[in-house]
């Protein structure tokens, strides 16, 4: 899987991430998202999608194999998703968690609670 | 292990080959010197830190040689232990008999019946007689009788006088977590940074162990009580395909909740 392969499911899984919490918010979050990274060498970090995703991919066989995400933090400015790689030793795609299958190493988390910042301003 | 009296023969305590010309022991990793009593250099395997006195890398076997002894030059327990990557299962069973052999354990029936343990219980079981020569780094009881334990259904116990808000979470381990648990006992930190993953339940910590992705690994279900209070200090969610509800704290947080948190608990295989 080449980088670019692994950014586009990555995006794709965080957007499952946004879904789950504007269903669950009954808000439409904001599209700006702020990563906070636990793991690859990162204790709770924040960066850009475009920046984790660099950080979380090995190569094109090798990957760790279970990468967590959950939407922790919303505001009307940008939308917080924490992301955490395991510490398993990285192995192919098919050694990732991969439930459903194609996800890969990627695992939704339903959080307890999702901070939200100014809820008023928030778009209904 | 000093020697009087001539002999030719250079082969003496323990078998061990005797240097005339220096006077000392060649115990293959080091040299011993019975004049001092001592090894000349440090034991170049790990101390046991459960275990004070094998922190002194210089002494003889723990200074038990009377029960011991250590051809190689390293730990007592690692030569007896005849440790290799190819065969931790009966390295575990040499782990108890050279407990046994240090009068650590008792012979008989009892270590048939810890030579019946699957792996993880073995080495727990020395871990725990050397807690008990040590002071327990670990709480004890929770090696020696899992089927005791009383696992929580619930996601916070219900409390009683004694654990008055606490809360008990469970933790799935594999081998080498399972090692860092019996020699310092804590989890241990993540080589990535990734921090630790608790389930709020002992079948979700179970369910997580049996999943499909831990299907080769040998993994033990452990436990902790930490103060509720601290529940603050990490994230919840809800594994769904996993671990069901589960707390995630970052390596920041783990020096703390070492701090805070009871002493481990093995429970044994999921």
């Amino acid at each position: 899987m080449t980088f670019d392969e692994f950014y586009k499911l990555f995006q794709g899984e965080l957007q499952k991430a946004i879904k789950n919490a504007e269903e669950r918010l009954h808000k439409t979050l904001s599209p700006e998202v702020k990563i906070v990274l636990h793991g690859a060498g990162h204790f709770g970090d924040l960066m850009d999608t475009l920046t984790a995703a660099k950080e979380l991919y090995i190569g094109e066989d090798r990957f760790y194999r279970i990468i967590d995400l959950a939407v922790i933090k919303v505001s009307k400015k940008e939308t917080t998703i924490f992301v955490r790689a395991s510490s398993h030793r990285p192995g192919t795609f098919d050694q990732t968690w991969n439930n459903p299958p194609g996800s890969g190493p990627f695992k939704q988390l339903i959080p307890k609670e999702i901070i939200v910042e100014k809820e008023e301003d928030l778009m209904s | 292990m000093s020697h009087s009296g001539a002999s030719d023969n250079p082969y003496r305590y323990t078998g061990q080959q005797f240097d005339a010309l220096t006077g000392l022991y060649s115990l293959r990793a080091r040299y011993y010197d019975p004049a001092l009593g001592r090894f000349l250099s440090r034991d170049p395997a790990e101390p046991l830190l459960t275990l004070p006195r094998a922190l002194n890398r210089y002494v003889y076997v723990a200074d038990n040689p009377l029960n011991a002894a250590d051809p190689s030059g390293r730990q007592a327990f690692t030569e007896y232990s005849l440790i290799t990557e190819e065969d931790e299962e009966s390295a575990a069973d040499f782990y108890v008999i050279g407990a046994i052999s240090l009068g650590l354990l008792p012979e008989g029936d009892f270590a048939l019946f810890a030579a019946g343990l699957p792996l993880g219980m073995r080495i727990a079981l020395l871990v725990v007689t050397l807690a008990s020569v040590a002071g327990p780094a670990i709480a004890p009881e929770a090696y020696l009788s899992p089927q005791s334990q009383t696992p929580s259904t619930s996601p916070i116990a219900t409390p009683t006088p004694s654990d008055m808000n606490r809360v008990t979470l469970y933790r799935a381990i594999g081998p080498a977590e399972l090692s860092e648990v019996l020699t310092t006992g804590t989890y241990g930190y993540s080589p990535s940074g990734g921090g630790k993953y608790f389930a709020y339940t002992y079948e979700g910590a179970v369910r997580f162990a049996k999943s499909p992705f831990n299907a080769n690994v040998e993994m033990t279900i452990t436990s902790i009580d930490i103060p509720s209070e601290f529940l603050s200090r990490g994230y919840t969610f809800n594994d769904v395909g996993g671990a069901g509800w589960s707390i995630h704290f970052s390596d920041i947080v783990l020096p703390e909740l070492y701090h805070v948190m009871s002493p481990i608990r093995i429970l044994g295989s999921p």
